[in-house]
């Protein structure tokens, strides 16, 4: 089936789905409007379960359609760049330039490793990397970045970039050994602008890092297949992605902000290129330990999401799949909105002997959750190169806290966004 | 350059109606008496209380 008509079969499923939604909501909405302010129940049942139902059912449909197992690309002996940007990162930069160096690409790979004014032994253990590690076909190549800023560090390894594609990883971020191949692979058969790899979380240790597990897994890699099935994955993460290197530059490299990789991927996008999402390039990556460090993370992603909507307006998209997928972005502010300021008191009431925004019948929503889950877990782990200990506690916390965490998470960030502080990469 | 630009808006339009429908589609069933009919609904709930005698 061709890709549009999926995109519409989808659609229309989850359109299906949300009249019946509408529907079933009526007498819900009657009996609340009856103790609360009926504009007020409105705004919360839409935001909490109307749009989400058509959002989920869209997604899920169109992942459906696109269940089959993709194929490995070649990349052949290609010489390939890749840029490591790190800031007081000396606990991990070396492994981390060490598993792109033992990665399985039949062609030379040089690591461009930009120190970004790191505070301790970043440095030397960059310099340690270059002697220890670089051999035939295995290069190194230190570089400094005095003033601080991530999108500043991107920029001065990519005035080093002399491959015809590039690639990008975080310090902190250790690749599946054939990901650099199926990655590269990817973006020079498909001729796309960029390409996101599967990104997902290294092993964890707190219960924090437990939840975002799934996130990973589960959430943040659905949607970047329903996006990239439509050539538009509307971020192609800094922490794990592969560019053509003319268009980057023509784009202007990195903008200074919170959200460098979003603008970067928006502008792409912008330009009439191709933004695609290879799931078979796996990258495991460090996520906050704690709760705070995942709220000052989510909040800044939050941030990026209104840096890129500023830097290219979904009119501005050339294609209609990216002015759709970047629209739909906004109405997240809605469903956070309607999360911490609907949902949370209306369980708060419901504690209370009170069950008039969420009751038993809310319960019945987890069956639903566990089947989309299971759908895109089936998918993950029926590719070879994902190796994911699975955590019941760890899914459990996911269903039943993370939306709290990162909706309220959001709202600080959509606060700060509309505030204008400044943003800091790194203590 | 002209014809690019309007898929974009395609995309805004798509999802627009969308969004439309989930937030304005309540309000109107709501207006014009639709949704599933409620069975054997105890006195003084939404589908018997009178509307000046509605428990607050």
């Amino acid at each position: 089936m061709k890709r549009v008509w999926k995109f519409f079969v989808a659609a229309a499923a989850a359109l299906a789905w949300l009249c019946l939604s509408i529907w079933l909501a009526v007498p819900w909405v009657r009996g609340a409007s009856l103790h609360l302010p009926a504009a007020y129940v409105v705004f919360a049942v839409a935001g909490m379960a109307l749009l989400p139902a058509y959002l989920m059912g869209a997604m899920f449909f169109s992942n459906l359609l696109h269940q089959r197992r993709p194929r490995r690309f070649s990349p052949g002996c290609r010489p390939v760049d890749v840029i490591v940007c790190a800031r007081n990162e000396q606990g991990c930069v070396y492994d981390t330039v060490a598993s792109i160096l033992d990665q399985a690409y039949p062609g030379p790979i040089r690591v461009i490793c930009v120190d970004n004014a790191s505070g301790d032994g970043t440095w030397q253990e960059i310099c340690r990397a270059r002697r220890e590690l670089s051999r035939p076909g295995r290069a190194v190549e230190p570089c400094r970045c005095e003033t601080p800023g991530k999108a500043r560090a991107l920029n001065e390894g990519l005035a080093r970039v002399i491959s015809r594609y590039f690639v990008t990883v975080d310090a902190d971020t250790r690749l599946e050994e054939t990901a650099l191949a199926a990655i590269v692979g990817r973006i020079a058969a498909e001729g796309a602008a960029c390409v996101a790899g599967n990104l997902l979380s290294a092993p964890a240790a707190t219960w924090v890092q437990k939840m975002q597990l799934y996130d990973y897994l589960l959430s943040i890699a659905a949607i970047k297949r329903y996006q990239g099935s439509y050539d538009c994955t509307l971020v192609a993460q800094g922490a794990f992605s592969a560019y053509d290197t003319d268009a980057v530059r023509a784009a202007g490299g990195w903008a200074d902000g919170a959200g460098e990789d979003i603008v970067l991927t928006y502008k792409l996008l912008a330009a009439g290129g191709r933004s695609l999402y290879e799931a078979r390039a796996v990258g495991y990556t460090q996520t906050p330990a704690t709760l705070a460090g995942l709220a000052r993370q989510r909040a800044r992603w939050a941030r990026g999401m209104f840096e890129g909507l500023a830097a290219v307006k979904p009119w501005q998209q050339p294609a209609g799949f990216a002015g759709y997928f970047e629209t739909l972005n906004i109405s997240i502010v809605w469903l956070d909105m309607a999360y911490v300021f609907g949902f949370l008191p209306g369980v708060a009431l419901a504690l209370l002997g009170m069950p008039w925004l969420a009751g038993w019948l809310t319960l019945l929503v987890l069956p639903l959750v566990v089947l989309g889950s299971a759908s895109v877990w089936c998918f993950q782990k029926r590719l070879p190169e994902v190796k994911v200990r699975d955590s019941l506690w760890g899914y459990l916390l996911f269903v039943l806290l993370f939306q709290t965490v990162q909706s309220l998470c959001s709202l600080w960030g959509y606060c700060q966004a509309l505030t204008r502080r400044t943003v800091r990469w790194k203590r | 350059m002209k014809r690019r630009k309007k898929r974009g808006w395609l995309g805004i339009l798509a999802y627009g109606a969308v969004f439309l429908l989930s937030v304005l589609g309540l309000p109107l069933l709501l207006l014009t008496g639709g949704g599933p009919r409620e069975q054997g609904a105890p006195a003084g709930t939404s589908s018997s209380a009178p509307a000046g005698d509605r428990p607050c």
